[in-house]
């Protein structure tokens, strides 16, 4: 201390000869340094618990080392040299037996187009031996010519083709096509005891190789992963890198990939009741049915996107992908403003029935289930649940119609020119076609991958003239229904959802039914006629007469040229889903909202307080507000109140802590929000200070309020929270040891500490002028200097809190109760 | 002390938020007048982090090196001490709210030691942050500090804000990626030059308005700045914003309400 002291005071006197310097000079300082370094080192290495990356990046050899229940970590006593590790892909009919799914049963299955990029390697190539080779390989995010494959793979386009004419490679497909058949490192070979740290401590995931650069240059990330570089000593060093991060390649890096999925146990599928001849025959057909679909969705991109090529800026077409993609934003959050009312109904009856639900119904993946409200309201919760359903199909249609909405970003559609928007949709597409192809690749080895197209699934059923529900079944078809049941309820399938949602292009964007929940039998078992009627293939709806029905109906049967074709086809979308918009009550109960077009000034000043108690989290209130003002407003109103998102942005959530090992907000492995500190004793006021050492022990996530739909970006990421959900539940007492802290109770307590400092304080008096003003106000108050700074701070703070609609939740936020994280800035489902 | 001691600690030894040790100063200057040089010596030698609170201490207490300190790594932010990494942060955007902390420090310091050199210390350090505005978070403290400090910074700092607003805008017209919310930041700022420069006031507002139309915290800004505006082009904007923006509603009708009380008087 003297000494510190002793400098110091030199300077203090001497202030002229005062010099900041970069470092500290001494030991303690060195020693400080190095402890920093070491504790950096530590937490780089310590594995991410969750990092999911875009389907389309697996490779067959992944999926395969997935179904054999190959360990996902090597013995590291048995290392090789980093060339040695990649080794060529075995052929499918060579592979060992326990490769082959046991309850596939597809083996001799029929013959489709599409066939996998593994079952035409030459075994010549595959046997090549190891050597890097400067050609490139990666995702379409990333340049050309900058990661290498093996030479064991076969690169020759003629190679790679697939036996079907139909699919063409082009350029950009052509690179994820060879990361699909690229060699993976044999498990035995695999040297890093890094890896075998991160692969042990990662339960239901495991890196792939992705690729080697053979050059060196700034590039994209596709995904999440990592990136293991050779220092000056020859020891590897690992590299965490994120999906869309601008990244330093050098020479000899290699990037690899985090398969996360969970194994199949062997004994669940020794259990599967998947061994019959029925069930078999179902398979093929299944599968059959599925390569169709998905050589014909392959396809539509392909002239979709030559179509988007070829348009004039001028033409209509930019114009009309613009409206139907706010037309698809507004369908997603009518959609959420349902779950809202859901809710709210909830609440309702908890509020004004004595029904007590059964203790234990609480179910993560049914978080409004029929049997925790009373019968009374079940009719109501069910008409929102099939109005859901109907804008669900919605979407699909209109994605289905116009892929291109699946792949251009809703939030910057209206700012973006023609020529960005082809990019993309260029881009888009070939992601979406790779991870068409690598569907198909999956359902060629093993069939019961295309129980995830569940509309697939159930033209295959009513090809075999299965009804599902009918309860006389014969036997064998009983067996093809409990092999259904089977799939859909083991609980270790693959985590498709969150894979894909991370990609963001999905599949399923054009295969109507993709679906992310898991194997979707309750879709296609507990659909009506109207989903039936409405939510059959998307591809089918495009190319038969149904458009040139509804084009003669508009154009009074004169003959169409193309352009009138697809103005009707424009048309008979928007028209369905306005329709669709116009007959939902997005207020309270059905029906209630339609008819309701003009409104007064008198509502919008209504509809201000309802967003303002929407804020504060008081959702009966809003009930209320909604059930005076739905006489009043219209359905733009609505969609202005829809438009309120409660977001946070974060560079990177996965993150623990930050910096400086400072513990900060962050998903944890299980997806919840954690808080730098759950426990911790940080009061809100502390939080809103925000200098640690408060801080880093907050219990408190901060959120704020963005209209339109759209949050400015501030971070990579986003997620989005169910404020109304997350409220419902606490009340409930699903939820324990949390809490929201809305705008308004931020204020007051902002109050309450205000008014310890000066009793009776009118904070709204303290900010009505704005920032010129409170100094001014604070002054009249006659409080000593410490009292006048800590004044204006909680003044600013009242201020900034109304401004940004800032939501505080104390505790844990589970998985359910929030969207995300997406690529900031844009609006996902 | 160890450097917890001397920001995080009382005079009397009690352990408290940084603030309250801030603040706590300010009522009793001698009592901690045995910790500048610690905190000098802080602010020179120690952890990023730690620098920059003994620098915001300094300042917020009227401290020359603390200003010399800031104006240094104002002018070479490349050179500050937690420019690898952000030492404190946004706690809505997460980003680096080191020079916003420093610029409050700058208004907190009229409650602290005047002296004739810390009067043009501070003209110099708000002269160099407002060169950092367009690209370095400040929300609107940078603004407020200006307000607590209008007679002495105002005549020496009008076209540096000026040249702030106006690079702002063409960052914002670059549509260069921020990670904080730079259109807000400049339309608190413009309000500074309502009083001798209305029209100018005017026409930036109605540039962010045309570029932000639903961006509510730029508009909650812009409504408390065109509220104490005199013309009738003021008065347009805010009418038109109390139409289209109804979730601003009870924000805007007050601005109106001191619009036109200011227009009695």
């Amino acid at each position: 201390m003297d000494k510190d002291f002793a400098r110091g005071e030199r300077l203090y006197r001497n202030p002229s000869a005062f010099q900041p310097q970069q470092s500290w000079s001494d030991e303690q300082a060195k020693k400080e340094e190095n402890w920093l370094t070491l504790r950096e080192e530590k937490r780089k290495k310590k594995p991410k618990a969750f990092q999911p990356i875009p389907l389309h990046l697996q490779s067959p050899e992944a999926i395969k080392a997935y179904i054999n229940g190959l360990p996902a970590a090597p013995k590291p006593a048995e290392a090789k040299p980093a060339e040695a590790r990649w080794k060529p892909a075995p052929e499918p009919s060579k592979a060992p037996a326990a490769s082959t799914p046991q309850n596939s049963g597809s083996s001799g299955g029929a013959a489709t187009n599409l066939t996998t990029e593994e079952s035409v390697q030459p075994k010549s190539k595959v046997a090549a031996p190891q050597k890097i080779e400067p050609t490139l390989v990666a995702s379409t995010r990333l340049s050309p010519g900058t990661l290498a494959k093996s030479e064991g793979t076969p690169v020759k386009q003629t190679s790679l083709k697939p036996q079907s004419s139909a699919i063409s490679d082009k350029p950009q497909r052509q690179t994820a096509q060879v990361i699909a058949a690229a060699p993976q490192p044999q498990p035995s070979t695999q040297t890093q005891p890094q890896q075998v740290a991160q692969a042990t401590a990662q339960p239901e995931g495991q890196w792939m190789n992705s690729g080697v650069a053979t050059k060196g240059g700034l590039e994209t990330i596709p995904f999440d992963g990592r990136v293991i570089r050779k220092n000056k000593e020859g020891k590897q060093v690992i590299i965490p890198v994120k999906y869309g991060q601008q990244f330093q390649m050098q020479p000899g890096d290699q990037l690899q990939n985090f398969f996360n999925l969970t194994r199949f146990k062997t004994q669940d599928r020794a259990n599967s009741p998947g061994q019959t001849a029925s069930v078999n025959t179902f398979k093929d057909k299944l599968k059959n049915n599925a390569q169709k679909r998905l050589q014909s969705n392959y396809n539509r991109l392909d002239t979709d996107l030559k179509e988007y090529k070829n348009l004039s800026p001028n033409n209509p077409k930019w114009q009309q992908l613009r409206q139907l993609s706010q037309k698809d934003q507004q369908l997603m959050q009518l959609n959420q403003r349902l779950d809202r009312q859901i809710s709210d109904l909830v609440i309702k009856d908890r509020k004004e029935t004595s029904f007590t639900p059964p203790n234990a119904f609480i179910d993560r993946d049914d978080v409004y289930p029929m049997g925790v409200v009373s019968p009374q309201i079940q009719s109501q919760i069910k008409q929102i649940e099939s109005q859901q359903q109907l804008l669900k199909i919605a979407r699909r249609q209109m994605q289905a119609q116009y892929p291109a909405l699946a792949v251009i970003d809703s939030a910057k559609v209206a700012n973006s020119s023609n020529a960005q928007l082809l990019g993309t949709i260029s881009q888009g597409f070939g992601q979406i076609q790779f991870n068409i192809k690598d569907l198909s690749q999956q359902i060629q080895k093993d069939p019961s991958k295309a129980l995830l197209l569940d509309d697939v699934v159930k033209g295959t059923l009513q090809g075999l003239k299965i009804d599902p529900n009918d309860p006389k079944q014969s036997e064998t078809n009983k067996q093809i229904i409990d092999y259904l049941k089977w799939e859909k309820t083991k609980d270790n399938i693959l985590k498709w959802g969150g894979t894909l949602l991370t990609g963001g292009l999905t599949v399923g964007a054009i295969i109507a039914t993709f679906a992310t929940e898991g194997l979707a039998l309750p879709f296609f078992l507990g659909l009506g006629g109207a989903a039936t009627g409405l939510g059959t293939a998307a591809y089918e709806y495009r190319e038969l007469a149904t458009v040139d029905l509804a084009a003669n109906a508009q154009q009074g049967g004169t003959k169409l040229t193309s352009q009138d074709k697809d103005t009707a086809r424009f048309n008979l979308i928007m028209g369905r889903v306005n329709l669709l918009m116009a007959g939902l009550d997005v207020g309270l109960s059905v029906k209630a909202v339609t008819g309701l077009l003009k409104l007064g000034a008198k509502p919008i000043s209504q509809f201000s307080q309802v967003l303002e108690l929407q804020r504060a989290g008081k959702t009966e209130e809003v009930l209320e507000s909604l059930q005076q003002l739905r006489k009043e407003v219209d359905p733009k109103t609505f969609e202005e109140l829809e438009k309120i998102r409660i977001v946070r942005q974060d560079n990177d959530f996965s993150a623990q802590v930050n910096h400086k090992g400072k513990p900060k907000s962050h998903i944890g492995s299980s997806g919840s929000v954690i808080p730098s500190n759950a426990v911790g004793k940080t009061s809100l006021i502390e939080h809103i200070y925000g200098v640690d050492p408060a801080k880093s022990n907050s219990p408190f996530t901060s959120f704020m309020t963005e209209k339109n739909g759209v949050a400015k970006v501030y971070g990579s990421k986003e997620i989005e929270l169910n404020i109304s959900r997350l409220k419902a539940d606490i009340k409930l007492g699903r939820l324990k040891d949390i809490e929201i802290f809305a705008p308004k109770e931020i204020t007051n307590s902002i109050k309450l500490e205000a008014e310890k400092i000066s009793p009776g304080i009118n904070l709204s008096k303290g900010i009505a002028q704005g920032n010129k003003g409170i100094e001014t106000y604070v002054k009249t108050l006659g409080l000593s200097k410490r009292k006048t700074e800590k004044m204006i701070r909680l003044l600013r703070a009242y201020s900034d809190t109304s401004r940004d609609g800032e939501f505080l939740i104390r505790g844990s936020i589970p998985k359910d109760y929030y969207l995300g994280p997406y690529p900031a800035g844009q609006i996902q489902q | 002390m160890t450097p917890e001691e001397i920001l995080f600690t009382k005079f009397d030894g009690t352990h408290d938020h940084f603030y309250e040790v801030l603040w706590d100063e300010l009522d009793s200057p001698e009592s901690y007048k045995n910790r500048i040089p610690l905190l000098i010596n802080l602010m020179s030698y120690g952890q990023p982090y730690h620098r920059l609170l003994s620098c915001i201490m300094l300042i917020s207490w009227g401290y020359i090196a603390g200003f010399q300190t800031l104006i240094e790594w104002a002018t070479n932010p490349e050179k500050s001490p937690w420019h690898e990494e952000a030492v404190i942060r946004d706690r809505i955007t997460d980003a680096d709210s080191a020079f916003e902390k420093l610029a409050e420090a700058i208004g907190t310091s009229y409650s602290g030691i005047e002296s004739q050199e810390i009067s043009v210390l501070r003209k110099m350090a708000v002269k160099t942050l407002l060169k950092l505005f367009p690209k370095t978070l400040f929300d609107n403290t940078l603004t407020f500090t200006i307000y607590r400090g209008k007679e002495e910074l105002l005549p020496s700092i009008v076209e540096d804000i000026r040249t702030a607003i106006d690079k702002s805008f063409e960052v914002l017209d670059s549509q260069e990626g921020l990670n904080f919310d730079l259109q807000m930041q400049v339309a608190s700022l413009i309000g500074i030059l309502d009083e001798f420069d209305e029209s100018a006031v005017i026409k930036y507002a109605k540039n962010l308005v045309k570029k932000f139309p639903d961006d509510r915290r730029m508009l909650f800004e812009l409504v408390s700045v065109l509220g104490s505006c005199k013309s009738l082009q003021a008065l347009e904007i805010l009418k038109d914003l109390h139409r289209s923006n109804s979730d601003l509603k009870e924000h805007v009708e007050n601005a109106l309400k001191r619009f036109r009380e200011a227009q009695m008087t």
